[in-house]
């Protein structure tokens, strides 16, 4: 387009720079590594970190694997008791965030937990007398990541299952192949693209997660970094193993588009689900429908069941006040964070549609890229970052005046908010870029033409016709914003609590009861958009069939 | 007469591939101009470098006499007074179609806006459609709420980017028709582009035809189709044959179809090898000499046969003829040519 909005680009390329700021911090101290610090991180404790965070991530992988590609693939193709529901509930374990449910487990299968003491009480056995597996262990954490996290498997194989032609499987037939060869010879193959993206992200949550590794006591690179820089208090140790972390996810990244390969396959056709799914017979029905409901129930009714005990079981009269007060103050910031985050960006998706400058293309690319980086990395990046501005800021600060030295940018709302934007800006710019798109650029060219400028035709005719996305995005963040953990624990400013980390904080105090009150308003909250989610996805798919 | 759109030798490169390359023409106001041409020949971005969405790398755009686009500067699209009729319409959805049309009154009054309006929905017929949103109405409904749109603020110009492509055949008549009428009704200058003959006889008062980035020719219709200036018109108007000739002493072009008056006869000298345009209805078989061609298709077009048969030459000549040919038949075919056409050299 001729009439180009300068202004806006440059403000592009600042805000890139604001928040390129931190990565840049991050490899600088990768780059400049004291030994000493390093060297004892090797010597003593980052083995561990590293081998616990990769066995992790292969063990939740096969488990997310595993689930995730069955229910897919039985909901995709079969038609069982119950499989309209499942169809939705399925997803319903993606709004439990997986310290809340590592709290709720914890609290049914501890030792003094209900189900422990129930069977004391049956069996007449005391503590010591019997084997009981410990949920708060490795294994406790790959099974509660398992369990909230195979919906990102599910969601992208189920879709690429039901794009898949009937006509496919026709073929298959006519050219001798049994039916029950189809799945391992055609339909896995063909969503295998869908089912390692799906893979890829549910690696880069699990890399990610703070809450339930601490919680279980599995030493991670996560539960690594936060030891690091407050026990060794060594910011520079820390920094350099976000950098491992960060390196991690690059190479997951690289892996998805190596295992994606050139098979981006395209199946989809006009025979869409025009077809009736065939019934399970006999005792396979009752089969597949008892799988589909233990996973539910298992990652989402049974942690929700346990929650609603807990909470009933809370002291939460000595501290409703305090309660009170940290959902207004998780309210305001999470509002406001989304409120940023969307508008920087509408800014973005402004820019890329009224750009052609390929150079504002990729960078805008890269600025959505955040949202793979665990809220950690980002933390570290940002106080070391922030601390530079605060240094800069104070030498200029002292030069002018007397007055003593003070921290603008760092421990206070600025670094928290930055964080947020940064990290939640893909959830933001998804449904944007969606929207945009769907706007035909020949309306902004009408609109011009009729004499209005960029800016009244933005006002006009974007904005109109982004209204609903631009909700649906600020939803997400927001919802995002109220689940997350890690970022918000060391940035957040003194004496402000989110309802995330109160959860915790509790959590941590062995208050688990009253921890499931915060944890219980997080998912009710958080189902909103996953119900919202399912409800596109049917769309969707009625408008293809 | 006063000139609305006058175009200077204008070329435009798209990634290093030129696209338009020395286009010239002007457009009379109050006229319907016509560019004609196959997907791909350029007319479309000729159009976005008029609107000014894009910018020529040579040559000069004039809109009623005012410079809007040069090597160096352009005048932005929202301030030359052009109105466009997009492919698609771009109606925007969230208004409706008083509303579409009153978008770019917003320099008028109230009380003008609502004039304004009102007179281009009863021009247009939608008076019981005004509150309408645009998925309410039909094809050709949203067609003529585009094209009120676009002349709402009384552009200087108004191009139509092939506003018929997808309106089923039946409806393209009626809708060139009305198009047409509105137009007119309104006093507007148009330059419409497409690459239908039928919409292009139908509409133009002037008329060109584009191919690989070049206007070929740019005259009144009847010109054009009578006395075309290029070989690649008559290939893309398909109406005459060209046939291989031989320039003889008398300075006529001369086959076995007979000797021909040429028009630009000083562009050869006697023994040129040339290729002459003969119009297939000019082409008749005479019985009464020797055999020069040979038929092999014959088709019904509806009351008369379409012939294809080959010259000993080798040249493929197309006519029409009341009775089918069987293929395989010799004929002789002669040509009647009562005014001076033209030749063109080979290549």
């Amino acid at each position: 387009m001729n009439q180009q909005p300068h202004h806006s680009h440059k403000l592009i390329w600042l805000l890139a720079l604001f928040f390129g700021l931190p990565f840049f911090a991050l490899l600088l101290k990768l780059l400049t590594p004291e030994a000493a610090i390093w060297l004892h991180l090797i010597d003593t404790v980052l083995p561990t970190y590293l081998t616990q965070s990769l066995l992790l991530l292969f063990w939740v992988a096969w488990g997310t694997l595993i689930i995730g590609v069955s229910t897919a693939w039985l909901i995709a193709s079969y038609s069982f008791p119950g499989h309209r529901y499942y169809q939705w509930l399925l997803i319903l374990p993606m709004s439990m965030p997986a310290y809340i449910v590592a709290y709720a487990f914890t609290w049914w299968l501890d030792v003094a937990g209900p189900l422990q003491s129930a069977l004391r009480a049956m069996s007449g056995w005391s503590f010591n007398d019997y084997y009981f597996p410990n949920i708060r262990s490795f294994g406790g954490a790959v099974l509660v990541l398992t369990l909230v996290l195979y919906p990102y498997v599910y969601l992208l194989a189920r879709a690429s299952f039901q794009q898949q032609s009937k006509r496919l499987l026709e073929a298959h037939q006519l050219s001798g192949g049994k039916p029950k060869t189809f799945f391992y010879r055609i339909a896995l193959p063909l969503a295998r693209p869908a089912i390692f993206g799906g893979l890829a992200l549910v690696m880069m949550e699990t890399l990610a997660d703070y809450g339930t590794v601490q919680y279980f006591g599995v030493n991670t690179l996560t539960t690594g970094i936060l030891k690091t820089w407050f026990g060794l208090a060594s910011l520079s140790g820390a920094a350099q193993i976000a950098c491992i972390l960060l390196v991690m996810v690059i190479l997951i990244m690289l892996l998805e588009k190596v295992w994606r390969g050139q098979s981006k396959y395209d199946v989809a056709n006009s025979s869409i689900q025009s077809h009736v799914k065939p019934a399970l017979s006999g005792h396979k029905r009752w089969l597949a429908s008892f799988w589909c409901l233990s996973i539910i129930t298992l990652g989402f009714f049974l942690p929700l069941l346990l929650l609603f005990i807990m909470a009933l079981k809370s002291q939460i009269s000595n501290w409703w006040h305090e309660f009170f007060a940290v959902t207004i103050d998780t309210l305001w910031v999470a509002g406001l964070a989304a409120l940023l985050t969307v508008t920087t960006a509408l800014l973005l998706m402004y820019v890329k549609r009224s750009s052609q400058q390929r150079s504002l293309h990729r960078l805008i690319q890269a600025m959505s890229l955040g949202y793979a980086i665990p809220g950690l990395v980002i933390a570290v990046g940002v106080t070391i970052a922030f601390g530079w501005l605060d240094q800069v800021y104070n030498w200029i600060r002292t030069y002018f005046s007397d007055a003593p030295a003070a921290l603008l940018f760092n421990g206070g709302f600025l670094a928290l908010i930055t964080a947020y934007v940064m990290r939640f800006l893909a959830v933001a710019i998804q449904p944007l870029d969606a929207a945009y798109q769907s706007i035909k650029t020949n309306l902004d060219e009408a609109s011009l033409l009729t004499g209005k400028n960029n800016a009244q035709t933005f006002r006009h005719i974007h904005l109109p016709l982004l209204k609903s996305s631009m909700w649906t995005a600020m939803l997400l963040v927001f919802v995002d914003l109220l689940k997350e953990l890690p970022a918000t624990l060391v940035l957040r400013p003194f004496n402000f609590n989110t309802l995330a980390v109160k959860a915790y904080e509790l959590a941590s105090d062995e208050r688990l009861a009253d921890a499931a009150i915060p944890a219980l308003s997080i998912v009710a909250v958080g189902v909103i958009p996953v119900l919202l989610l399912n409800q596109r996805i049917n769309a969707a798919h009625d408008n293809n069939a | 007469m006063t000139t609305t759109l006058k175009l200077n030798s204008i070329a435009f490169t798209y990634e290093h591939q030129p696209v338009l390359n020395d286009i010239s023409l002007t457009v009379k106001t109050g006229q319907i101009a016509c560019l004609l041409g196959p997907s791909g020949c350029g007319k479309s971005t000729l159009l976005r470098l008029i609107a000014g969405f894009e910018k020529p790398q040579a040559g000069e755009i004039y809109i009623a006499d005012h410079l809007v686009a040069n090597q160096q500067q352009a005048t932005s699209p929202q301030n030359r007074q052009v109105g466009m009729l997009f492919q698609d319409l771009a109606l925007f959805p969230h208004l409706t179609v008083a509303e579409n049309i009153t978008f770019g009154l917003h320099k008028l009054n109230k009380n003008k806006q609502q004039q304004r309006v009102d007179e281009l929905l009863e021009l247009c017929c939608l008076q019981a459609f005004s509150s309408r949103y645009p998925h309410q109405l039909s094809g050709g409904q949203c067609q003529r709420v585009a094209l009120a749109r676009a002349m709402a603020p009384r552009p200087k110009l108004i191009l139509l980017d092939e506003p018929f492509s997808s309106v089923e055949t039946g409806l393209q008549s009626q809708l060139v028709h009305e198009v047409k009428t509105m137009l007119q009704a309104d006093n507007s200058t148009a330059l419409w582009v497409t690459h239908s003959l039928d919409e292009a006889f139908a509409v133009a008062d002037q008329m060109g035809v584009m191919l690989g980035g070049q206007l070929l020719q740019w005259s009144k219709p009847n010109k054009l189709y009578e006395n075309p200036e290029h070989p690649d018109v008559i290939r893309f108007l398909n109406h005459a044959n060209l046939i291989s000739c031989q320039i003889n002493e008398n300075g006529q072009s001369e086959s076995s179809l007979g000797q021909f008056e040429l028009e630009n006869h000083q562009q050869f000298k006697h023994g040129d090898q040339v290729k002459t345009g003969i119009n297939k209805r000019s082409i008749y078989i005479n019985e009464s000499e020797a055999f020069n061609a040979t038929v092999i298709n014959s088709v019904y077009q509806g009351g008369q046969y379409l012939v294809v048969a080959t010259l000993s030459n080798g040249d493929a000549v197309e006519f029409f003829n009341q009775d089918n040919i069987e293929t395989g038949h010799r004929i002789c075919l002669k040509a009647r040519v009562n005014q001076p056409i033209k030749s063109f050299k080979t290549n």
